[in-house]
């Protein structure tokens, strides 16, 4: 499906552009969700200043960034290997917010957490062999 | 109005969106002339109605994530945006007649298992 969106690559292998789209897809995915929170606590703090909402356009910005890279990425990887690096970005979320928001981090949060890792690591279908 | 309601709606019209993209991107790769393996009408008529649903699900969608971020942590919050993926399985067993494998399945349970531990925390 995504083999008309390809891009030629003279410079750097196809694998190591594959991964590179990979890392920047998570890192944009967690930073958006940042932006995005950031922008809400401040718009709770100053309901009338339109600052926050700069942010906000910001983080929906950085978002949708993170969604073509993943769209790209899978022109490279495949879906049943890249998918469950995306789990990371539920470690990457909770080891962010409990660093710059101060969230309360219990057991049961971090237990469910690297539960869900788990789970999203086991969800890809292996591609169908056709015979 | 609850924050697992609005948690819950906010991530299975993302899911939505996401699947109607996934199709329009697929329906305008079919209708390609080197491809063509429906006709360009088609493909057009497909790909628009689903970048419609898309945008029309992804919108409020990210209106309802803003007000669950407003209610709540993002700690707290974002792992539920992982039952997506159990959306997908139950709709493609629902709706597709798709078979899940045993792995699969213990995907499933184990993510909601951790939504149940993180929602209770």
């Amino acid at each position: 499906m995504t083999s008309h969106l390809e891009m030629t690559t003279p410079f750097i292998s196809r694998h190591v552009l594959g991964h590179l789209l990979l890392v920047a897809c998570l890192l944009f995915g967690v930073m958006a969700q940042l932006l995005l929170k950031f922008a809400i606590l401040q718009v709770q703090i100053q309901p009338d200043a339109w600052l926050p909402y700069v942010w906000i356009l910001g983080g929906l910005g950085v978002y949708a960034l993170g969604t073509g890279f993943w769209v790209l990425c899978l022109g490279y990887l495949d879906l049943s290997y890249a998918y469950p690096f995306t789990g990371l970005t539920y470690v990457l979320v909770l080891g962010a917010s409990w660093f710059l928001f101060e969230d309360t981090v219990s057991w049961q949060r971090l237990a469910g957490v690297v539960v869900i890792c788990a789970g999203v690591a086991l969800i890809p279908a292996r591609r169908q062999k056709h015979s | 109005v609850s924050l697992a309601v609005v948690l819950l709606l906010s991530v299975l019209m993302n899911t939505v969106a996401q699947l109607s993209l996934k199709r329009g991107l697929t329906a305008l790769a079919a209708g390609q002339p080197q491809k063509q393996s429906i006709p360009s009408s088609v493909s057009g008529i497909l790909s628009k109605a689903s970048f419609l649903l898309w945008m029309a699900m992804l919108i409020p969608s990210m209106l309802l994530w803003l007000k669950a971020l407003s209610m709540t942590d993002l700690s707290l919050a974002y792992p539920f945006q992982s039952l997506s993926l159990v959306f997908i399985a139950l709709g493609s067993i629902v709706l597709l007649k798709e078979r899940v494998t045993a792995k699969q399945w213990v995907g499933i349970v184990l993510i909601l298992i951790g939504i149940v531990l993180i929602s209770r925390s």
